[in-house]
Order: structure tokens, then sequence, then C-alpha cells
């Protein structure tokens, strides 16, 4: 009998939920915005994933939550910090994986990876905004750009803006001032990938780079950031196809793994 | 008779001060606008008018601040350090200061003083926007109150709450969460200047907290504010009657000194 899990990461702007088939197969992937009631929104997301693969909406389903607002998801078998899901998702993702970037709503994380897969050391971000996935929505404001925009507007520039402040306050007042001066906005744009860049490369090297880097998160989807990361760390790293996605894919293995461990205990 | 001016171009608001043979007789605060040339012409208009003096009047203008580099009025320009040290010299000569704490709109600055008021030592922050008037600014829009609204206000509270986050970004939504929750506003204004108090506070005793200490710029208007950051400080503040515009008055003293020093070297130079 397959066995189903489901892994749910609570993020600060989006819900995302991976379904797995015996801990590996991936029967589906679906997100939505984070809302008041993420409870509803999880299930939601869950009822949709089997009703699309036409699996009867009652089969048994065990779930890991994680993500800030991991404590709200009812149900769950278990729930986990962001650091131990999005390690375990990066590895289902490529396992060589020695080293996690996530980039995410309101947070930085970086994670190494033992030969194993466990997580050995991390470091966060967590009480300044640059960089993150909100600096990134602020500057689209000031710069009254769409969100597709921004991912790759950037890669077009010729020349990169030299973007003084750390701040997301500071900053957002610095392209609202270099757009006024004329700076062109793809110039802006690589800047600010620029500034993503060197906050995670900053961080990446102080754990002590390894190769074979998986970037997840949400601002990994943006090639513009994800070239500018290349730059900077001067390798290669991988993006797996639903970057945001990975945190709630090792939350998913994770549940599998809980379940079957249950199963042959009991 | 010498008749000076001093501009403080900082990052929010504009401010003047036009001094004549030691005495301040005019200024003028403006909010800062996108041209800096503009914004000077107008505040120093406006301090002109309250001092009844003319432009042509003027002997010597210095510039400070933030934007001080950016206007062809002023002779030379001065750093706000130099000139808020001068500035609280002019003003609280006679009050034994060791200590200045100045809240700007995007830096705040703490500066150690010598028994002669001479500067020792200071630490400023202009990389975040945690603890400085931005941080007041911002989070009284999500409010939806003025500066001068918040300080009165401040006073009223009641409950104890608790700003958990540093950067001003996740302080937006955590104060909006606060009021969603029904958190009374004057207990959440109270919350955000114990949090502004408590950056500073830490800043302060990296340079060292001696007193007295003199506390200046926009948001010592907040009595809030002053209260928050004796009870951090554990001591009594030296607040002037016009904290924004010290930093100006101090480039106005220098600019006096400063033509003083030109003109003595002139008449040494000169041809007997």
């Amino acid at each position: 009998m397959t066995l189903f899990s489901a892994g749910v990461d609570v993020g600060t702007m989006m819900v995302k939920v991976v379904v797995l088939a015996d801990g590996k197969d991936i029967v589906g992937i679906r997100m939505a915005k984070t809302g008041p009631d993420v409870n509803t929104i999880a299930t939601g997301l869950i009822a949709e994933i089997l009703k699309e693969r036409g699996i009867d909406p009652g089969t048994q389903l065990h779930i890991v939550s994680t993500g800030a607002g991991r404590k709200n998801i009812t149900n769950v078998i278990d729930s986990k910090t962001e650091f131990v899901a999005f390690a375990r998702g990066a590895r289902a993702a490529d396992p060589n994986a020695h080293m996690v970037v996530d980039i995410g709503g309101q947070g930085l994380r970086v994670m190494e990876l033992d030969d194993m897969g466990v997580m050995a050391n991390f470091a966060t971000n967590d009480k300044c905004s640059s960089g993150t996935g909100c600096f990134l929505d602020a500057m689209a404001f000031a710069l009254r750009l769409q969100e597709s925009e921004m991912a790759d507007l950037g890669l077009k520039a010729h020349k990169v803006a030299n973007i003084q402040a750390t701040c997301t306050i500071f900053a957002e007042s610095e392209c609202i001032s270099l757009v006024a001066k004329g700076v062109p906005k793809e110039e802006i744009l690589a800047g600010l990938y620029g500034m993503v860049a060197k906050k995670i490369a900053g961080m990446v090297t102080r754990m002590g780079l390894k190769q074979d880097i998986v970037l997840a998160g949400g601002v990994s989807a943006y090639p513009g950031v994800v070239k500018a990361v290349e730059n900077e760390l001067k390798i290669k790293v991988f993006v797996p196809q639903n970057p945001e996605a990975v945190g709630a894919l090792g939350a998913a293995v994770i549940a599998a793994l809980v379940a079957k461990k249950r199963a042959g205990g009991g | 008779m010498v008749t000076t001016a001093g501009i403080d171009l900082g990052s929010t608001y504009v401010k003047a001060v036009v001094m004549r043979d030691g005495k301040r007789i005019g200024w003028g605060v403006e909010q800062t606008g996108p041209d800096y040339e503009v914004c000077a012409n107008s505040v120093l208009g406006k301090a002109l008018d309250m001092a009844q003096v003319k432009r042509e009047e003027l002997d010597f203008i210095l510039s400070t601040g933030y934007g001080r580099r950016t206007t062809k009025l002023a002779a030379d320009t001065i750093s706000e350090i130099s000139a808020n040290t001068e500035g609280t010299r002019f003003i609280a000569k006679e009050h034994g200061i060791h200590t200045i704490i100045d809240i700007g709109g995007q830096d705040t600055k703490v500066i150690a003083l010598d028994d002669n008021l001479v500067q020792t030592n200071f630490a400023m922050n202009d990389k975040c926007a945690a603890g400085t008037g931005r941080f007041l600014e911002v989070l009284g829009r999500v409010l939806g109150i003025t500066i001068d609204e918040m300080g009165p206000l401040s006073l009223k509270s009641t409950k104890k709450v608790e700003i958990t986050t540093t950067c001003l970004v996740f302080a937006k939504s955590e104060v909006s969460a606060l009021m969603n929750k029904g958190e009374r506003k004057e207990d959440v204004i109270a919350g955000i200047n114990r949090a502004i108090a408590k950056r500073l506070a830490m800043m302060a005793k990296k340079v060292g907290v001696k007193e007295k200490v003199f506390f200046d710029g926009g948001p010592a208007r907040n009595v809030g504010m002053i209260k928050a950051l004796e009870e951090e400080l554990q001591v009594k503040l030296v607040v002037p009657d016009q904290p924004q515009i010290v930093t100006a008055t101090g480039a106005a003293v220098l600019a006096a000194k400063k033509l003083a020093h030109k003109t003595a070297a002139a008449a040494a130079a000169a041809p007997p």
C-alpha cells in the first residue's frame, strides 16, 4: 500500500504544501499566500492536490509542518524547524548537497550538511530584513516594478548601480532618489541583486564555502539573484524546480520517515 | 558686529540658525524636500525673517549634516559631530555635560566629552533604521499619529507592550498585529519608545555614559522618548528647548570662529 505524506511549510509570505508517495515520489506541489487562518489554507491545498491526482480525500496522510507558523497547523505527526526541513529537502532535491541557502520572505538561512545529509551547522539573519524577500518587495514598490520584472530585468543592465545603504528602509529612499536622478531601473535592480548576493556570500563564507550548494526559497526563483550569487561565490549553484517548496519537500520526507518508523515499531 | 548662519541639512529636516555677536537671533525648521538647495534657501530665509536680518548682512555661512555638500550657499562645511558638540557647548555649557545623545532622521550618535566639552569618543549608527528617528516616523504612520502626538499619548500608557523585532520592516508588521490584537495605541507607542531607548542605550554604553547627559535631535521633542531613555540609562537627561536646532546652532557658532580665524590670518598676512 502506498504511504502518503505531506509537508506543510507556513512561511511569513506563502504557505507551501508538498505531497509525496512513499516518501520520494512527488504527488503534487501547491502554494498560496499566507492568511490569518493557515490551517484552512493548508488543508485546502492538500485537498486540491489529492483531487487533481484522483486520490481519495479520505486517504490517510501523515503531515509534518515547518516554517514560522508551523505551530498553527493541527493534525500533524510532528513539526520541525525550517533548518531541519530545508536541509532534508535540499538532499531530496540534490543527493550531493552539502550546503543549502534559503532566501525566504523574512529570513536568510544557511545550513551545512554532513555526508549523511544531517545538518552540521547553520546561520540565520532573522533580526534584519536586508536581502530577504520582503527587502525585494519593498524595492519593487519603490521602483514601481512587478514581481515578474524583479526576477530578471536587472540581467539586462549594462552597468550596475552602486547602492550604499544596507537597511531596507534606507535602500528604499536610495532607490527612489536614484530613479529621480535618471538611473535606469535595470541598473538599480542589478545593484540590488548584488546586495542580496553579498549578504549571502558573507554568511556562506563565514561558515566555510562547500561545493554543491542548493539555493532554495522564493527569491531563489529569480534568475538575476541566482546569477549574482554565483558571481559572488565564484561557483555554480543548483536551484531546484520549485525552490520555494524545498522546506515543504523536506517536511514531507520527514513525515514519511516518522510514519514508517511508527508503523515498524507498532 | 558679526552675523553668521549655520544650516543643518538633515535627511528628514533642514534647519537654519542665525547668530549675531554670540546671540542666537533667528532659526527655521523645514521638512527635507527633493532638492537640498531649494530647502536650504527657504529655511535660511525663515531664520533671517525671524532675526530681521537681510541675507547680504551675513558674514559667513557654514553648512553641516548629511547634505552639507549639496548647497552653494555655504562658504564651508563642518561634520555633524563637531557642529553638535559646539552647539551643546553653546547651549548647555554650565551643565557639566559629558555625553551627547543625538537622534537624527537616519542616524543616531553618541558623543563622549571631557571636562572641557571636547569630544573624546563617539559612536554612530547610520546603517540600520532601528533606533533612528525614522523608526518613530514610520511606526507613527502605521498608528496614524504624528510625531508631536506621540509623546503626550505615550504618557497615558498603563500596560507594558513589547516590540520584539529589531528591523523596522518587521516592526511595522508587529505593530499592525498588536493593534489587530486590540492593544491600545498609547501602550504600543510607549513600547516603541522603549524599543528605541534600548538600542540607544546599548550604543551609549559602548561609548560610556557619563553624567550629565544631553539629549537632542527631533525625537527629543517626544516626552515619552525622554522618559524611556531616562529609565533605560538610569540618568536624568538635559534636554534643550529647541532640540532640533542644536547642530545648526553649533554650525553658526563655528562660522563665527572660522570667520575670526580668517580675519586674523588676513590681518597677519597683510602688508603693514
